[in-house]
């Protein structure tokens, strides 16, 4: 009977909705606050160039083929009398097809990886489709290309 | 001048004015409460939900309705192709206009009414059945299966709620011994003790669940919305509206929500009388009318609260179990209830 | 009066945009006023051809692929892959994976089923149980973003163990979650199971029988709401669950309400399993030695785990010369569940058919893939 009444009169529910009244909202001003993301949160990729090996795993490790090798410069180092020419090819990526999957991150070989992810940069929109794609240059944080890659 | 306008019976030469000066000021009654409202209902839902609601326009967000009432009038008007085009393009005034209607007969305060006519009652339950054709002339018009569906439900559903309303009325009606809501109001302006008021609700707790309930569902909010209800019927009868006419139909259901919880407040929490406060300024001339006007539109604002507070809380039900509970339980109840009077007055 | 009153019957086309269709499916649905005469579910709005993705893509690359076919619950989805793949691969995943395995996927049954009553609650009416429904789902995404680094689309399981070991904190995060959750779970209680406009609205609506529901291929808590106590989790343990204590949720009846009530109280069992998983977990590594490119032998392996939503299982079938498979097939619950939905929910009014269909918790990304 008692069960009967509680279930008919809606008390229960109603007081639940009451409690929730003073409660503070949770709801994140996202432009004036934002949230603190967790150190492994994929939300960009960050670039560094020194400690790229030029071994494109990351392009072979992308299931979209979003990531390319782009060949930045060929380099000639001399290795006792002989003359060596190494390419360096860096990542370049188009975020339009990105799925944030992390493949390419854990394809990195190098240690500490050069390729990883930043958990600051999540607002990824753009104006442009041109603008989603990201040269290895935009990946480092660097504002141009480089002065020694623009021949 | 002001006391003709005010008291002004019909009859007096300056009926014109008066009646001009009646139908601005329940406009803007209704207008500014419905503004109000709009963000009120808004906000008061967000913090159940624990958001913060609308925060951006205006200090708290106030200027909110404002701002929609300009993108909506400023947007285009699309009638649907093969709607039927003077019924869609009329609906949204007729709802609007039949929302006003009521608000006519209720007063704010002792004399301050637009029409005091002595069978008020009668009057309310009449015109508010009339904003139905509305929603049916709105469903039918925009040539939607959806609209439809939702003005054939909005039918069915004022059919069986009008009657449990009007018949949970008569137990007032007869212990009042008139319709005329000034006088509903002023057989409420004693209390026993000095304190605890003769409110309707008091002799009349049945036919106040009964009247509460069928108010709630003539004016289509959660729990009985399913002339909307979203989640099945998109957007019910309006569905195809958008624009200047949304905004009506908008404006229409928030004038039911003042003008449904106006009448509660004058049949059963009466009117703009409290206890201990109605004494004090009762002989202090204008002061008394702002006193009056403040409870009244104070105990109105306690209603609308529980109003948003239901639908902040619970689901939508049945059509089925909607329309057997209007008739297998509210008017069953609301009969009982006339019974009981009747016994209890003869006595 | 001798002119008889005609009525017609008429075709009402639910969805594909509806607010209440989960997604993009269309329910074509005959009507005689409010009666449902017919329905029929049109899908393949969201298909992407995944199973035949999976064919040109190799074993590692089509696993952020499982993701996104039940986007609710993207963890299940990849166990049942790896499992797949390890069978072909015949890899012993270390014990310190499996637990985690475990525990992952109850985290992510109790996310589903917290989403699953947030969106019931909208379908019915109540928006104030959307938003907590999603405030509650939101404690699993930050311990989930917090572990993988994605809410929704998490690639953490990987061929032969878990892409990587769990972040300091990470632990005694759960614990938290697992004492606050319950409590949390008390205003659902007094809000449901008091609430006499919601009890009308779901009990004894859309009643589906445990004979039809075996015949149709009806799995999960569809399933276990008819009363027919199947779960993978038990009669085929896949990981370690035969290593846990949990019970199955059955109810009796077989209608809305009862699907509600299995997936009501299946949180309170993914939360003992959570409790275990954590309290269990062993020193180690978190993954096998596992070849650097994933080439299985010729053969073919069937791997099925219990989904939030009902039993999902891979078929993938390997022959033995590329690192790509031969053929992979997906059973989704959500499929089955959607193709038996017609069946037990004509003769119902508008109202009970959304009310029922919001009860049989499907996501179109499974439907369709």
């Amino acid at each position: 009977m008692i069960e009967r009444i509680k279930r008919l009169s809606h008390i229960p529910p109603m007081y639940v909705t009451f409690k929730h009244l003073f409660k503070p909202p949770i709801t994140i001003q996202y432009p004036e606050v934002r949230e603190e993301l967790p150190p492994r949160y994929r939300a960009r990729h960050r670039f560094v160039i020194e400690r790229c090996l030029s071994c494109g795993a990351c392009a072979r490790a992308c299931p979209n083929e979003t990531i390319r090798m782009k060949l930045v410069r060929v380099d000639e180092k001399k290795v006792k009398d002989r003359v060596i020419k190494k390419k360096i090819q860096y990542p370049e990526i188009y975020y339009g097809r990105c799925m944030f999957c992390g493949l390419c991150v854990e394809a990195c070989p190098p240690k500490p990886k050069a390729l990883l992810w930043s958990n600051k940069e999540m607002e990824l929109a753009e104006y442009t489709r041109e603008e989603l794609f990201y040269p290895y240059w935009k990946l480092a944080g660097l504002s141009e290309l480089p002065e020694e890659d623009k021949q | 001048m002001l006391e003709n306008i005010l008291y002004g019976a019909s009859g007096v030469e300056n009926g014109l004015i008066r009646g001009i000066v009646g139908v601005i000021a329940t406009l803007l009654f209704v207008s500014l409460n419905v503004l109000f409202l709009i963000w009120l209902e808004r906000k008061i839902i967000a913090r159940i939900h624990v958001r913060y609601g609308p925060n951006r326009a205006g200090r708290y967000g106030m200027l909110q309705p404002i701002a929609d009432m300009i993108k909506l009038l400023t947007k285009e008007s699309i009638v649907p192709k093969d709607a039927d085009k003077i019924t869609y393009n009329t609906a949204p005034w007729v709802a609007f206009l039949f929302a006003l209607l009521p608000a006519a007969a209720i007063g704010i305060a002792t004399g301050l009414i637009s029409t005091n006519i002595s069978v008020g009652l009668l009057y309310i339950v009449a015109v508010s059945s009339l904003s139905t054709i509305a929603v049916i002339m709105a469903g039918w018009g925009s040539n939607n299966k959806y609209s439809l569906l939702g003005a054939m439900r909005t039918a069915a559903q004022s059919l069986s709620y009008e009657m449990p309303l009007v018949l949970s009325m008569i137990g007032i009606v007869a212990i009042v011994g008139s319709l005329n809501t000034q006088n509903i109001v002023a057989a409420q302006s004693h209390a026993w003790l000095g304190i605890i008021p003769k409110w309707f609700i008091f002799y009349q707790p049945l036919a106040f669940v009964v009247f509460f309930s069928a108010v709630v569902a003539e004016m289509g909010r959660i729990p009985f919305d399913l002339q909307e209800s979203e989640s099945e019927l998109v957007a019910g009868f309006h569905t195809e509206y958008g624009g200047m006419k949304f905004a009506m139909f908008m404006f229409a259901e928030y004038t039911h929500l003042v003008v449904g919880s106006a009448l509660v407040v004058t049949l059963f929490f009466g009117g703009w009388y409290l206890p201990v406060v109605s004494g004090i300024f009762a002989n202090m001339g204008y002061i008394n009318y702002i006193v009056q006007i403040a409870i009244f539109v104070a105990k109105m604002y306690v209603i609308i609260f529980i109003l948003i507070w239901i639908r902040g809380t619970l689901t939508r039900t049945r059509i089925n179990k909607m329309l057997s509970f209007g008739w297998k339980t509210l008017l069953p109840l609301a009969l009982i209830n006339i019974v009981i009077t009747g016994v209890i007055l003869s006595l | 009066m001798d002119e008889e009153i005609r009525t017609e019957e008429f075709i009402l086309n639910i969805g594909p945009q509806h607010p209440s269709t989960h997604g993009v499916t269309r329910l074509v649905t005959r009507l005689s006023g409010e009666t449902v005469l017919e329905i029929e579910p049109v899908i393949g709005y969201l298909h992407r051809g995944l199973e035949k993705i999976g064919e040109n893509k190799t074993y590692e690359k089509f696993l952020p692929l499982t993701d996104r076919m039940d986007y609710i619950s993207s963890m299940t989805n990849n166990h049942a892959y790896v499992l797949a793949v390890e069978e072909l691969l015949g890899i012993e995943v270390p014990a310190r994976a499996e637990y985690l395995r475990v525990t992952l996927s109850e985290l992510q049954r109790i996310a589903n089923h917290l989403m699953f009553i947030a969106a019931f609650g909208a379908d019915l009416g109540a928006w104030t149980i959307m938003m907590y429904g999603f405030r509650e789902r939101e404690m699993v995404l930050d311990l989930m973003s917090m572990l993988t680094g994605q809410r929704l689309l998490y690639n953490f399981m990987r061929v032969g163990g878990l892409k990587e070991d769990v972040p300091l904190g990470w632990v005694s995060k759960v614990r938290e979650f697992l004492k606050a959750l319950p409590e949390k779970l008390e205003d659902y209680k007094a809000y449901f199971y008091n609430n006499e406009i919601f009890l009308d609205r779901v009990e004894g609506v859309g009643i589906l029988k445990a004979k039809d529901a075996i015949n149709m291929g009806v799995t999960g808590p569809n399933l276990r709401a008819a009363g027919v106590a199947y779960d993978v989790r038990k009669d085929d343990p896949y990981s370690y669950y035969d290593r846990f204590d949990f019970d199955v949720i059955t109810e009796k009846e077989g209608d809305t309400f009862s699907r509600f009530n299995v997936r009501f109280n299946e949180i309170y069992e993914s939360l003992k399993i959570v409790k275990q998983g954590i309290e269990a977990l062993p020193e180690g590594e978190v993954i096998a030695k596992v070849p650097r490119i994933i080439k299985p032998p010729a053969g073919e392996a069937y791997s099925r785990v219990e989904a939030p939503k009902g039993e999902l299982a891979f078929y993938i079938v390997s022959d033995g010369k590329t690192d790509k498979p031969y053929r992979v097939k997906v059973r989704g619950p959500s499929f089955c569940n959607l193709s038996s939905f017609p069946y037990y929910a004509v003769g119902d009014i508008i109202p009970d058919v959304i009310a029922n269909f919001a009860s049989i918790d499907i996501v179109l990304g499974e439907v369709d893939r």
